[in-house]
């Protein structure tokens, strides 16, 4: 890609940073409607592809996907871009925020300010999940996976990372 | 540290923007050595996942034309999706007797879905707006 281009990732994945409330998933629509939609830096099903990766690798799903999608982009120089742009605005307003910290956990207004968020954040879960189930061409295959995971998942007994696994063994065999 | 200044940390790391894993090292790093300890806690949090999957990245870029890589990420594909679906599924638990949350969660869909607005803007309106209307005061609904 283009050297010129390394501040307009950096800036993305700022913006990603500064509206990633809720971890990884929540901000799902807003890396793919950047990357995918508006720059055109990579496709639906390469995003996928990363993600599937960055869920796999140990480290915040975040974090990982900003390293992923900019080694995409930029090779190493993207991927150390995208990893300090995501970082950048949390580790800004982290500090801050743990400076004032015992102002803020006490104060009720923080409290109501994330019960607030939580419908935003579900919807944004939705979005994501329905972005993903269009990034593949539709099987019988992949809803008997995404069903067996599902169904793995909610005995909360088996750690995801094992499940994930047996997603790509059946993968190959199915 | 003690337990409860921890707490109120992770408390306040799930609330602010960022993954939870870096901004609770953001913070312990902070309270026990100041910006700079913030500084070394981050890096340190982030070099190891850095370094994994950037080898990782390059060993799967190479040999993504081989057709069994191809089948395997259908099924990751697949199972990302389950993973999804199940995450969705219990996050939506807590909003069942929340009626002014149920409509919020359906209004900002809808704006994300059907009216396609950018999720920044979705974002803000959808925070201020739950702030606003002080949804899910009665019930503890933070994610799980």
């Amino acid at each position: 890609m283009n050297p010129a281009e390394l501040p307009v990732l950096f800036w993305t994945f700022m913006k990603v940073g500064l509206f990633s409330f809720g971890g990884g998933y929540p901000v799902l629509p807003l890396i793919a409607t950047e990357v995918v939609q508006r720059h055109h830096w990579i496709t639906a099903s390469q995003f996928a592809n990363l993600l599937a990766i960055a869920q796999l690798v140990p480290g915040p799903v975040l974090v990982n996907t900003a390293s992923l999608v900019g080694y995409q982009v930029g090779g190493f120089s993207g991927a150390l871009v995208g990893v300090l742009g995501v970082v950048l605005p949390t580790f800004i307003i982290m500090s801050v925020v743990t400076y004032y910290y015992k102002l803020l956990y006490r104060h009720s207004l923080f409290r109501r300010l994330i019960r607030g968020f939580y419908p935003t954040l579900v919807a944004l879960l939705a979005s994501a999940t329905v972005f993903f189930a269009q990034s593949s061409p539709f099987s019988w295959k992949m809803v008997v996976i995404a069903g067996l995971t599902c169904g793995a998942m909610a005995t909360r007994r088996l750690n995801p990372f094992w499940i994930l696994i047996g997603t790509a063994v059946l993968g190959v065999l199915l | 540290m003690d337990e409860e200044t921890f707490l109120a940390g992770t408390t306040l790391a799930q609330g602010a923007p960022g993954a939870n894993v870096t901004n609770t090292a953001v913070f312990v790093g902070y309270r026990l050595a100041g910006l700079w300890g913030a500084v070394v806690a981050l890096i340190a949090c982030l070099l190891p996942p850095l370094v994994m999957v950037l080898g990782l990245g390059l060993v799967v870029l190479k040999i993504s034309r081989q057709p069994v890589v191809g089948r395997i990420f259908d099924g990751l594909r697949a199972g990302i999706l389950g993973l999804l679906v199940y995450l969705l599924l219990s996050w939506l638990r807590p909003l069942r007797r929340d009626l002014k949350g149920i409509a919020l969660f359906a209004l900002m869909l809808f704006l994300l879905q059907v009216l396609k607005w950018h999720p920044i803007l979705v974002i803000a309106c959808g925070g201020l707006l739950g702030f606003l209307s002080g949804v899910g005061r009665s019930g503890d609904n933070e994610p799980g």
